[in-house]
């Protein structure tokens, strides 16, 4: 009688990300809080690359990857914007037109950015110092809003 | 009441007296706040407003589940101003359903009274219960000394009047020209300004309005009240809604009194508005606080040996805190976002292919425009080679952060990224200043500069400014305006457009801000400058010339300009944008033919952004080589 191995996920990390991409946001975050190595691989900005343009077609172009990199990542993109904006719209929006998710996802990119480059302002236009205790509410704020979908 | 100041915008309840040289006359002042739900009742009678008024209010109250609009008490307070233009007038009963326009009476008419010697002041406030006693009016003195500011349109706040929360009962009537009794006017305002009470009761009314306005947005969810809150909001509201009507018709019984030159009246109607209206009030009074104000300049502008105002105070933080409301601004609401992703959006399309890159922007502020275009740029599967923005602007330090902001931007996208600053007005930008240069694919950002160009009666300034335009050999030209008729020639049609148009935006900032935010003050005071401008200023200095759509259309197709059009995914990413913010009011709608994109709140429009490309160039291969 052979014993049969017995199967360990953990051993097989290239299938484990397999699945883990394919898991929603929430999901992720969940997974993120089972062990050290599920945590590590969630921290790996590509899982979240998925998460951002899944359903999106076309696939947007290679060279965004780059972009949203250099203002952050993945994972900040998708918790500061994509999942609010996809509260936000709510399912119905996102059935329509194939390409909606497109302009849906190019929306959050931009808003993104905007977060981004107030952030860099550190003062510039004056307004940096002053604003004091509204600094602290980035353009994304709005985002945090509870609404009512 | 001698003092008429209007502090604004986070120094109202500064009582330096000393600051201030009253614009005269007069303490009307209302009584006690507790009376004001009656005083302004009667106030009304006589103004002929109420008797519809109450029966149209209560009919709103039904099917207007945000509590307060500003609109409704512009368009109120407006149909009774005899001087405007039919056209608005038709204009504003349509929108509220409201039949009631013919019959209301013209304020003027009792006004005129005005100086046949404070007739109408005696029946008017003769009803009210507290002080019988007659009031003052003192009509402006010769004595008034004027040093008022150059009319550098854009003063900041003036001081114009205290707190309507001092106020107390005066009361004295005196023959309308005693210019003497003023002196014993003053003490007895100071004396009554303390008293707490009155201010108390003020405060009172004050939140409960708060309460009104928080509970109708409440929890920043919900824009819509449920039933059982809406009972009590709308008692609440009435209140706010009486103060509203009374402000607004104020309002416009001064405009009507600068038109017909009735010093004493003018007087008369800063003094109550002052009195009245207050920046850190609900919406409305705080623009019926603005609108005081410019109306203060503006009448001070016309007579300066009769009224006096003092300097205005920072003028040199002007462009800072501009800076710093407008991203406030860009925060909460989603105008500046509308305006610049659309924008952004169809300069993406016109620049497709294209390998050299040129952004020519008028008055690029800080640039918040540029950095999500920079990322759909460097997105692209062939990123351009060279991106150039040569940014046009006021400030020579605002043009040098913003100009090394987006290039650590550009740096981080790995775009390769020029900045050209040109510190000039608009009507000095001369071709040679704009860095243009060969086999560039070239764009003009015009974001709300076109229509300071329409000072000029015969259209000089804006052929030249097309001129320079065309002049760059641009693929297309960005626009976007005010979407109203603030240019009219004479006052009264002005203000009653733009009491709609600002009553619209400070709606909308009411949704996204709570009163008490300094935040919302910053913002609202960057509109009060817009407004200051259209209503104190004429001739050259009048900058703020919006003009409708239609109107920009010829204008653009007189220049040369053919509209390039607006498609679908400009407007899909204008309705994804809206839906994201909590509340449901703002819409964006096409104009004549996909031509534009206008926003609106609720049913009044705010801005519209529309693309054009010089005629001989559209439609033909541009003047510039391709690519390669």
């Amino acid at each position: 009688k052979e014993k049969r191995p017995k199967f360990c996920i953990n051993d097989h990390v290239d299938i484990l990300i397999e699945i883990l991409k394919r898991l929603d946001g929430r999901s992720l975050g969940v997974a993120a809080s089972v062990c050290r190595l599920w945590c590590n691989i969630t921290r790996n900005d590509s899982i979240w690359e998925d998460l951002c343009f899944s359903h999106v077609s076309p696939s947007p172009p290679r060279a965004v990857r780059p972009v949203v990199v250099a203002l952050g990542g993945y994972k900040k993109l998708y918790m500061g914007c994509v999942r609010p904006v996809q509260s936000r719209l709510g399912e119905s929006e996102r059935v329509g037109r194939a390409w909606t998710r497109d302009v849906e996802v190019q929306l959050s990119l931009s808003l993104f950015c905007v977060d981004y480059y107030e952030r860099l302002g550190g003062g510039g236009g004056g307004g940096g110092g002053r604003f004091g205790g509204d600094a602290s509410a980035s353009s994304l704020m709005f985002l945090c809003k509870p609404v009512n979908v | 009441m001698s003092t008429q100041r209007l502090d604004l915008p986070c120094s109202f309840s500064r009582k330096d007296t000393s600051r201030t040289q009253p614009i005269r006359p007069v303490g009307l002042s209302v009584e006690n706040p507790i009376e004001s739900k009656a005083s302004t009742r009667s106030l009304k009678q006589n103004i002929r407003l109420l008797p519809l008024a109450t029966s149209t209010q209560t009919v709103k109250e039904e099917f207007w589940e945000k509590g307060k609009s500003l609109k409704r008490f512009a368009d109120q307070g407006l149909v009774d101003e005899s001087c405007i233009n039919r056209a608005k007038r038709k204009r504003g009963s349509i929108e509220y359903g409201r039949s009631d326009t013919n019959d209301e009476d013209s304020e003027g008419l009792s006004l005129r009274r005005l100086d046949a010697g404070n007739f109408w002041f005696q029946s008017s406030f003769a009803c009210q219960n507290p002080p019988q006693v007659p009031f003052a009016l003192t009509c402006s003195g010769e004595e008034e000394r004027v040093c008022y500011v150059p009319s550098e349109v854009i003063s900041p706040p003036l001081p114009l009047s205290n707190n309507p929360w001092l106020e107390s009962v005066i009361t004295e009537i005196t023959d309308l020209g005693e210019k003497d009794v003023e002196a014993s006017h003053r003490p007895v305002k100071e004396v009554s300004g303390s008293s707490t009470s009155s201010e108390s009761h003020s405060l009172g009314l004050n939140q409960t309005e708060n309460a009104a306005e928080h509970e109708v947005h409440g929890g920043s969810g919900n824009p819509y009240p449920h039933e059982g809150t809406s009972v009590e909001a709308s008692e609440e509201d009435n209140q706010g809604e009486h103060q509203g009507f009374e402000l607004v018709s104020l309002l416009t019984a001064c405009v009507e009194a600068i038109g017909t030159k009735e010093i004493a009246a003018i007087n008369h109607f800063i003094a109550r508005l002052g009195d009245l209206a207050s920046p850190k009030g609900s919406s409305i009074s705080r623009l019926t606080a603005y609108y005081t104000e410019a109306l203060a300049l503006r009448v001070t502008r016309l007579w300066p040996h009769i009224f006096h105002i003092t300097t205005p105070r920072e003028l040199d933080r002007f462009d800072d805190d501009f800076g710093t409301a407008l991203r406030l601004f860009n925060q909460v609401s989603p105008i500046p976002k509308f305006v610049h992703f659309t924008a952004n959006e169809i300069l993406l399309r016109a620049f497709e292919g294209k390998d050299r890159v040129h952004i020519i922007d008028f008055d690029i502020k800080q640039g918040l425009q540029w950095p999500s275009f920079f990322q759909s740029l460097a997105s692209r599967n062939n990123p351009p080679s060279n991106v150039r923005i040569t940014g046009i602007g006021e400030s020579k330090q605002q043009l040098n952060e913003t100009g090394d902001r987006l290039a650590g931007f550009a740096e981080a996208l790995n775009l390769p990224f020029e900045f050209h600053p040109v510190v000039d007005r608009l009507e000095d930008v001369r071709l040679w200043m704009l860095h243009v240069k060969e086999r560039e694919g070239v764009a003009v950002n015009c974001i709300f500069q076109l229509h300071k160009m329409l000072y000029d009666a015969n259209g000089g300034a804006l052929r030249d400014f097309f001129g320079l335009i065309r002049s760059t050999n641009p693929t297309v030209v960005l626009m976007a305006e005010q979407e109203a008729e603030h240019n009219a020639p004479n006052l009264e049609t002005r203000v009653a457009n733009s009491l709609k148009y600002y009553s619209a935006i400070f709606d909308s900032i009411d949704c996204s801000l709570p009163l008490d935010s300094p935040a919302r003050i910053k913002i609202e005071d960057m509109f009060a400058r817009e407004i200051r401008n259209i209503v104190a200023c004429e001739g050259s200095d009048r900058i703020e010339r919006h003009e409708s759509f239609e109107k920009w259309k010829k204008l653009m197709e007189e220049g040369g300009f053919l509209c390039t059009g607006i498609r679908e995914r400009e407007m899909l990413q204008s309705q994804l944008l809206l839906k994201m913010y909590s509340f449901e009011n703002y819409t964006v709608k096409k104009q004549g033919q996909d031509s534009a994109l206008t926003l609106s709140w609720l049913d009044q429009p705010l801005y519209t952004v529309s693309a054009w490309a010089p005629i001989d160039v559209a439609g033909s291969s541009s003047s510039f080589s391709q690519p390669g």
